[in-house]
């Protein structure tokens, strides 16, 4: 349970990253009327930041 | 020069320093002091203490009210955006200050100045910490076992949790509290976990790293889970950010500029009174922290007029009382 939970917690970041990000990006884009960009879905482009923004802060350490 | 070599060099001189009123052999200010001063200085400052903890504990009422007038709010933050009654910039703002103000009030309980552990206001001094927390995402009891290891060994780099806080001026300091809260090597949390495991070593601290650890993965799966039905932008205005904003004032400006530079250790000088950059009410009055390290008990509001009452004893002891 432990070892499962300390597994969990390093790769939280990009969880968060997918979880999170990804879709308050898409859900903010909407709010302001912007479309995605090369005719991607909101969400689509949501993930394109959010996920290798994630998995950034979890190899890094660092969000930024 | 001690009035012993300034007699021998200009005795007419020395003996107009003496007052009139005052004591044969001047006394010095700080280590200079007879023991016999000191004991004195420490009976007034007591009564004086005393006095206030006694006040404090007729009002400890507000603290609770304060709470659950709080937590109410900052709860109905969520449906208030989720239905678009309150604007998101509004109910970021509300949720800061509460965030902020809620580690006073939690400040209060880890002293348990609400209510002592086997009295009737225990209750209301528990559920004052624990739900003032809660807009922190920090389990109480983590914040109640480091805060009172910080009181032991304020300033000491491997027993004290604040001590990564330290930085040489506010710019790195708003930089510290940003980088100690990443989730890598720099993470404040590495420090917390060792002081608590190694130095403090209780089942209270061990028990209450696993309740950190638990309502930190819940707070994040509520997180995900609000995003993924649509409120990202409301749990984000309500609670991700005023949460980072008031963990990194509480970081900055309830730790770092009370205890900056970090350099005593002693009952008189391992804080400060200062001003603080951000002003006495975004600063929650702990600008006369002094008093609250020497006297843990009388609540966070009253530390001003008591310091007022205990300025002239603090300043015979040689405490540096110039800020105000």
């Amino acid at each position: 349970m432990e070892a499962t939970l300390r597994n969990l917690f390093k790769i939280m970041p990009f969880l968060f990253g997918i979880g999170f990000i990804a879709p308050m990006i898409a859900q903010t884009m909407a709010y302001w009327h912007i479309a995605a960009p090369l005719g991607l879905s909101r969400i689509a482009f949501g993930l394109l930041i959010g996920a290798p923004w994630g998995l950034y802060a979890t190899l890094r350490g660092r969000w930024i | 020069m001690d009035l012993t070599e300034q007699l021998r060099l200009d005795p007419a001189a020395a003996v107009e320093t003496l007052a009139p009123d005052g004591p044969a052999i001047p006394l010095g200010v700080g280590q200079g002091l007879d023991r016999h001063v000191l004991l004195d200085l420490q009976r007034q400052e007591r009564a004086i203490a005393k006095k206030y903890v006694v006040i404090g504990q007729t009002v400890r009422w507000k603290y609770v009210a304060a709470t659950l007038a709080g937590f109410t709010v900052w709860l109905s933050l969520f449906p208030l955006t989720m239905l678009h009654l309150v604007p998101l910039w509004a109910a970021f703002v509300v949720s800061y200050l509460i965030a902020t103000a809620g580690y006073v009030t939690a400040h209060e309980a880890m002293h348990s100045t609400i209510g002592r552990k086997g009295s009737r206001a225990w209750f209301w001094n528990e559920l004052t910490g624990q739900l003032s927390m809660i807009p922190l995402m920090f389990p109480f009891s983590i914040a109640r076992v480091t805060h009172l290891q910080h009181h032991r060994f304020p300033n000491d780099p491997v027993r004290d949790p604040d001590y990564p806080d330290g930085a040489p001026n506010l710019r790195a300091a708003l930089w510290k509290g940003w980088l100690n809260r990443q989730p890598g090597k720099t993470a404040h949390a590495h420090h917390i976990k060792r002081v608590l495991l190694e130095e403090v070593d209780t089942p209270e601290a061990k028990a209450a790293l696993k309740q950190t650890a638990i309502v930190q993965l819940l707070g994040t799966l509520f997180f995900i889970g609000m995003a993924l039905a649509g409120y990202a932008m409301e749990v984000a205005m309500v609670w991700w950010l005023p949460r980072w904003f008031a963990l990194i004032h509480t970081h900055v400006f309830f730790s770092w500029e009370t205890h900056h530079p970090q350099t005593g250790t002693g009952r008189y000088d391992n804080t400060r009174i200062f001003k603080s950059s951000v002003g006495s009410v975004l600063s929650m009055w702990i600008e006369y922290h002094l008093v609250h390290h020497l006297y843990p008990n009388i609540p966070m509001h009253l530390t001003k007029p008591a310091y007022f009452e205990m300025k002239p004893i603090l300043e015979a002891r040689g405490v540096d009382c110039s800020a105000h």
